[in-house]
């Protein structure tokens, strides 16, 4: 047999022989993997929430009074040929005055008598979402507003700045609760795996007594530690999958209804692929140190 | 074989395990090394294992210098040296066989090779009959014989037991000091630590006393000089 398949072997019987321990292992760590997941399956769904929101930022640049149909359109063509902007829409008097309508359908007494339609054309622009929590918001307007025939620019001031501190603060919130989860996780994978290690103490000393090297000794507790993160992420995402269908998913729908912003979604691939790697890399490591704690003998 | 020029063993500023220790054993000796409990038995066969290193002083064994030996080396000492413990130290949930085959594993020998060599040595020591068994399944004499199998499966050139026969009966512990002869004859050189005086006494070999972590009788072989 050789050396790979050895270690494989030796791993495998390791977890066979010691199945109930293995099997705790696995299950306290899947939970720790469902709860992980539970925060990036929420934080993920924030943040596409928030940037749901910001999509709504636009610009608008009313246009001068006398300025025709056609001469509108250029401007609004020239405005998305710009770098910063990713659409521009032209939106004429009359079709400003029927949404005017439609937003006012209980009110409509407030627009009779009135003579000529008092509402300008104007242009509606959307920036792209890597620009709206920043200046370049300002800088982008400002520069709207020097075109011929554009009298004003609007841009939501208060907006921009509330959506750049949201931004700020959610990726903050976001790398804490990342450094907490992971300095948690941690400490119950490494506790977890260190009872699969104890298990075999005498085992490692009569290695190292009979010449053993530490790699030699080691590596199918390395093994044992990837196939139980595996094991263990795979299950606790499995686990998060279960309860997202299960209710998550029609909480979120609800609540996404009422806030107006859409319902909720699972983990991406990549999130789920960190979620595993991230779990083997701990495992992983948490199997080095143990096993580094019995070696000197 | 074996050279320990004023060797010291200091486990903390009051606690002096050996004390300027000066010895020689030569290739091919039946040495025992005897004292009361704490004499320092068990720290002098932890420093000939590599198990722990000397506070002060040199240990020469097999031409190599154990204060100049680092860490990564220690394993290739460890397979040149066979180790037999009281508590026999063997893994319980393997078998005999791998018990003794595990000697040989970690040197990354071939599995048939391994096999050949396992079964030669369970013969030897009367236990090819209980090679599928487990450790806690047989008797303190078996599991003794199965930790001097493990121990002489790589043929090693010093054999170390540490109280071997503590934990075995009268019967028992001359059929394991038999074993020990018979390795002798074949030219590896035996040190057994032990305070049992009437079966040092029955084996009528050269013995190295201890009292307190000093040398206080046979620090060399009858033949040679005192050692620098």
């Amino acid at each position: 047999m050789n050396r790979p398949f050895y270690f494989l072997h030796r791993a495998l019987r390791n977890i066979r022989e010691e199945w109930l321990l293995n099997l705790r292992v696995v299950t306290g760590f899947s939970l720790m993997v469902v709860v992980i997941g539970l925060f990036l399956l929420v934080g993920s769904n924030l943040r596409a929430l928030v940037h749901r929101w910001g999509e709504q930022l636009q610009i608008t640049a009313y246009l001068k009074k006398g300025i025709d149909e056609q001469e509108g359109r250029r401007i609004a063509r020239m405005i998305a040929a710009q770098p910063e902007v990713e659409g521009a829409d032209f939106v004429s008097e009359s079709l400003a005055l029927s949404r005017f309508r439609k937003d006012l359908a209980g009110l409509s007494g407030v627009l009779e008598g009135l003579e000529e339609n008092p509402l300008p054309a104007s242009i509606e622009i959307r920036v792209p979402p890597e620009l709206r929590a920043s200046t370049e918001v300002v800088r982008v307007a400002r520069q709207i507003g020097t075109l011929p025939g554009v009298e004003e620019v609007e841009y939501g001031q208060q907006w921009v700045e509330r959506y750049g501190v949201i931004l700020q603060g959610l990726s903050l919130l976001g790398t804490a609760l990342s450094l907490v989860l992971l300095f948690v996780g941690w400490g119950s994978i490494s506790n977890l795996i260190q009872l699969t290690v104890y298990a075999r103490k005498s085992e490692i000393e009569v290695l190292k007594l009979v010449g053993a090297t530490d790699s030699f000794v080691r590596t199918p507790f390395l093994i044992e530690g990837i196939l139980q993160g595996t094991a263990a992420s795979l299950l606790g995402t499995a686990i998060l999958y279960g309860v997202f269908q299960g209710s998550l998913e029609r909480l979120g729908s609800e609540v996404g209804d009422v806030l107006g912003v859409g319902g909720i979604s699972f983990l991406s691939g990549s999130q789920m692929a960190l979620l595993v790697g991230g779990s083997v890399v701990l495992a992983f490591l948490a199997s080095f140190v143990a096993t580094g704690r019995h070696l000197r003998v | 074989m074996i050279q320990m020029f004023h060797v010291t063993k200091q486990y903390a500023a009051d606690v002096e395990a050996l004390s300027d220790v000066n010895l020689r054993v030569r290739k091919g000796e039946f040495v025992f090394v005897t004292g009361p409990s704490g004499a320092g038995k068990t720290t002098l066969m932890r420093l000939l294992f590599a198990a722990e290193g000397a506070t002060k002083g040199q240990i020469i064994l097999n031409n190599v210098n154990l204060a100049r030996l680092n860490a990564r080396n220690i394993p290739h000492l460890r397979r040149t040296i066979g180790v037999v413990f009281q508590d026999f130290k063997l893994i319980a949930n393997r078998t005999i066989f791998e018990n003794v085959a595990v000697a040989l594993e970690v040197t990354g020998m071939p599995g048939d090779e391994i096999r050949k060599r396992v079964l030669r040595m369970l013969k030897m020591v009367h236990l090819h009959h209980r090679m599928d068994s487990y450790p806690p399944r047989l008797s303190g004499g078996e599991q003794q014989r199965a930790a001097i199998a493990r121990a002489l499966i790589h043929d090693p050139v010093l054999l170390l037991a540490d109280e071997p026969t503590g934990n075995l009966d009268a019967d028992i512990t001359q059929e394991v000091m038999k074993l020990f002869r018979e390795v002798n004859a074949r030219g590896t050189t035996v040190v057994i630590a032990s305070h049992d005086k009437a079966l040092i006494e029955s084996m009528s070999k050269r013995v190295i006393a201890l009292e307190g972590g000093r040398v206080v009788a046979g620090a060399e072989s009858p033949e040679e000089g005192v050692p620098a």
